[in-house]
């Protein structure tokens, strides 16, 4: 009789899966940092309404979220060569792992530049008036006085986009990557048995979900400022009147 | 370079097997927010043990990437018949589970599992004085779901409601790993001739393109005709 599930496979896949992990990591963090700048470039094109590039914006965003990262993979594996000839650069050999980087870069950038483009429009208008009131450029506006409100606002947003990354990495195995779903497909092809290492991927996947979920969480914690400086400032137990001489000696009001 | 001829002959290709796609994450959608909305409801409620033993499950499942899920329901069912069928021969002429079923089922677990956590969030977001209000007239706790909560939960969930049809319909892409024939193997058949394969993944992502963007045309009528209703009655 067949078996299910056999716990010997499974601890034959787990550690050579955990082998495979950095490739994982490493799409997730490169696909973040392009994201991170690509989203950032589209949202302020889109906010300042810049002409011509607005437009071009706007469907590079609604076509990188409206069609599957599995076939955008595929896109950008067969299309950058193709691209390249027509600048001139024949014959360039196509790292699979760069063609991964840029589809996965430019997918979670198009669903970061939302984030931000609503964390920076959250950010009252009263703040950038008041910025060129004194006499700030719109960089210094942006950098110093926009920015930093709306990363708060935008953190939340950003780390569940970073976790749903995670998962659409289980997918560039498809073009040959060989990250943890990729090694299960490589080491079932000898050992004739691929369910207990598909329970073990996604064991991997279960723990560095909920590792990313807690960390992201922390973060979040540690910036909403409301509750942290309640609380870090007033002890509990304090009578109203302590209270009320706190506030105004935390800077409440104060003359410097 | 890109031929053009190509990418039209694959589309016209592909958008034969746009009902396939779009029946399969319909069936997946109407059953997935059921369940879901289920699940909500109990973990709303805090239902006794299944409160729990739910938020284990769905905590679980949400991390578990859908191609994942996917793939191990495809072995795990030919393992399961193979293994049933040598101990009882109950299906001894079954070789194979369709995996048309295999992976309406997947996208069932993905859809109960984003609804769930997707009408959790809005049963939070409806004022708590509803509750109070419906239960200070004595209302029972059905009563007071019927008319009073459902009937403000489904509008506010309308536009996630679009987006995780969205994101299913661009999940389904993933059938052809199962080897179902949908949208994206439908315009990768004219490929296996003539080699042009960006073509054809060209030709399935502007039908998804156009799918997605229906559907969010679509929500976003809806939102401005509530948002109109819902200004009317106060002004």
């Amino acid at each position: 009789m067949e078996k299910l599930f056999i716990a010997d496979y499974f601890w034959h896949f787990l550690p050579r899966l955990i082998e495979a992990l950095p490739v994982t990591l490493a799409i997730v963090v490169v696909a973040t940092l392009i994201g991170t700048i690509f989203g950032l470039i589209i949202a302020i094109i889109r906010i300042e309404r810049v002409p011509i590039l607005n437009q071009i914006a706007t469907v590079i965003v609604s076509f990188l979220r409206g069609t599957p990262i599995y076939i955008q993979l595929f896109i950008v594996y067969f299309g950058v060569p193709i691209l390249m000839s027509a600048i001139g650069i024949y014959g360039m050999s196509m790292d699979k792992m760069f063609s991964v980087y840029i589809a996965y870069g430019l997918n979670v950038g198009a669903f970061f530049s939302e984030t931000f483009r609503s964390a920076i429009l959250s950010v009252p208008t009263a703040q950038t008036e008041a910025a060129q009131a004194f006499g700030y450029t719109k960089w210094q506006t942006y950098r110093q006085i926009v920015f930093p409100q709306a990363l708060r606002i935008a953190f939340p947003n950003y780390g569940s986009t970073i976790v749903s990354l995670l998962q659409d990495t289980s997918v560039a195995f498809t073009i040959g990557v060989v990250d943890v779903m990729g090694k299960v497909n490589a080491i079932a092809a000898t050992a004739y048995r691929s369910f207990e290492g598909y329970v073990a991927a996604a064991v991997i996947f279960i723990v560095l979900s909920i590792a990313l979920d807690y960390i992201f969480k922390c973060f979040e914690d540690k910036m909403s400022f409301v509750n942290k400086d309640v609380k870090d400032r007033v002890p509990a137990k304090k009578t109203s009147k302590s209270l009320e001489t706190t506030a105004l000696a935390e800077g409440g009001i104060t003359n410097d | 370079m890109i031929d053009i001829a190509h990418i039209s002959t694959a589309f016209i290709a592909a958008l034969s097997y746009v009902p396939t796609t779009l029946l399969m994450s319909a069936i997946a959608l109407v059953i997935g927010l059921l369940l879901g909305l289920g699940i909500a409801l109990i973990r709303f409620y805090e239902v006794k043990f299944l409160s729990n033993t739910l938020r284990f499950i769905i905590t679980i499942l949400r991390s578990i990437p859908i191609v994942l899920i996917l793939l191990a329901s495809y072995l795990f069912s030919s393992i399961l018949l193979t293994s049933l069928n040598q101990q009882y021969a109950l299906w001894p002429n079954l070789q194979n589970v369709n995996a048309n079923y295999i992976a309406l089922f997947a996208f069932i677990v993905f859809t109960t599992v984003q609804a769930s956590e997707m009408f959790r969030g809005a049963l939070n977001a409806i004022d708590k004085g509803q509750f109070d209000a419906a239960k200070s007239i004595g209302q029972s706790t059905r009563q007071m779901l019927v008319r009073i909560i459902l009937p403000q939960l489904l509008p506010i969930s309308v536009p996630m409601i679009g987006n995780l049809s969205i994101s299913l319909i661009k999940a389904t892409s993933l059938v052809s790993l199962i080897s179902v024939v949908d949208i994206l193997s439908g315009a990768l058949i004219t490929a296996n001739t003539n080699y042009r394969f960006l073509e054809s993944y060209l030709a399935a992502a502007f039908i998804y393109w156009m799918i997605a963007i229906l559907i969010e045309q679509v929500t976003n009528l809806f939102e401005r005709r509530q948002n109109n209703v819902l200004e009317g009655e106060i002004v």
